[in-house]
């Protein structure tokens, strides 16, 4: 165990051994669950990704948001691309997406905004369907009827893509079997 | 020529993905000398502190052949003592249990998989060639942090 805090003076191995120019940052950037590196310079605002993305995907730029990784309030058009830091961008449309939870055989469901985090959806679904606070590290979500776990750093917007709702199951998480843990 | 395992490795530690569990201080690599991949995980301690793990893990053959990944205290460069391993519930206790080849116990593991048929048991959390390194790394992250949801709900409650 190390008491440290790794996003002070880290970097990927690859970030660290790419030798490009100091005036270009590759931003990583997510949207309906692709992943994808942007290049911008230092003068590039949030603007430009939402250009590239709403391009891409046939969309008006004002039906898209954008907000930083690790942040809630969204980024104006504006504002400059880079923070230093070269932390991911979400972008997202700007809909609410309606989630529905589904744990044994009853089902509550909820409005969630689209840069929500699976993990908020969870600490949610556990109040409602009220499972004790103890047991909270037993479980996990899933796609309705999938066995998958999923990450629960994602977004709601990137399970949803276009949709405007989408249901989950809440499960006991796996453990394997065995080993001599006493 | 760089062994073609090597080069998938590295190609995956530039992924979108990867990079922004980086930035978000989730994990970050120690050091890579292929087939070693060295890298520390951060965790949330019973108490609530934030403290980060090391781990070992060979990538030989990868994808095609699974990682194997050991909790290891990379300071000393020997596996992580079994008092300082994280503590937490079941799934904490059972992931970082010491065990015969004192892999992390995870379907996706080389040893583990192979052990009493989790691989085939547990299909949904076993290792196959079209997951990348990330899917592993979430994974620990999120039993690493099992500890960090219990004290969010108790605090709300």
């Amino acid at each position: 165990m190390t008491d440290i805090k790794l996003q002070d003076d880290t970097d990927g191995l690859a970030l660290a051994s790419k030798g490009e120019p100091p005036d270009i940052h590759r931003i990583p950037v997510r949207f309906e669950a692709h992943d994808l590196l942007i290049e911008v310079t230092a003068d590039r605002t949030v603007e430009y990704i939402l250009t590239i993305i709403a391009t891409d995907h046939a969309l008006l730029i004002e039906d898209l948001y954008i907000v930083r990784e690790g942040e809630d309030a969204p980024l104006a058009c504006e504002q400059p691309i880079h923070d230093g830091h070269q932390r991911r961008h979400h972008v997202h449309r700007r809909q609410p997406v309606t989630v529905t939870v589904n744990y044994q055989a009853a089902s509550h469901h909820r409005e969630f905004r689209r840069h929500g985090t699976l993990e908020a959806v969870l600490d949610w679904a556990i109040r409602v369907f009220d499972i004790d606070a103890s047991m909270a590290g037993e479980f996990e979500l899933t796609r309705m009827g999938s066995t998958e776990e999923l990450p629960l750093s994602d977004h709601v917007g990137h399970l949803a893509g276009k949709h405007d709702a989408f249901a989950l199951d809440l499960v006991r998480g796996d453990i394997a079997n065995g080993g001599h843990h006493a | 020529m760089l062994d073609p395992a090597e080069a998938r490795v590295r190609a995956e530690l530039d992924d979108p993905g990867f990079i922004a569990g980086v930035q978000a201080g989730r994990w970050r690599i120690h050091a890579f000398a292929f087939p070693r991949l060295d890298f520390y995980i951060a965790a949330t301690e019973p108490d609530g502190r934030t403290v980060a793990y090391g781990f070992r893990g060979d990538v030989t053959n990868f994808p095609a052949t699974n990682p194997m990944v050991r909790i290891w205290d990379l300071a000393a460069d020997t596996p992580l003592s079994a008092p300082l391993r994280p503590k937490g519930n079941q799934r904490v206790a059972i992931t970082f249990q010491q065990w015969g080849d004192d892999t992390v116990y995870r379907p996706w593991d080389r040893m583990t998989g192979l052990h009493n048929s989790n691989a085939v048991n547990l299909p949904h959390l076993a290792w196959r060639s079209d997951r990348r390194l990330q899917f592993i790394l979430e994974d620990l992250h999120g039993i690493l942090n099992l500890n960090a949801r219990a004290h969010r709900l108790r605090a709300a409650a």
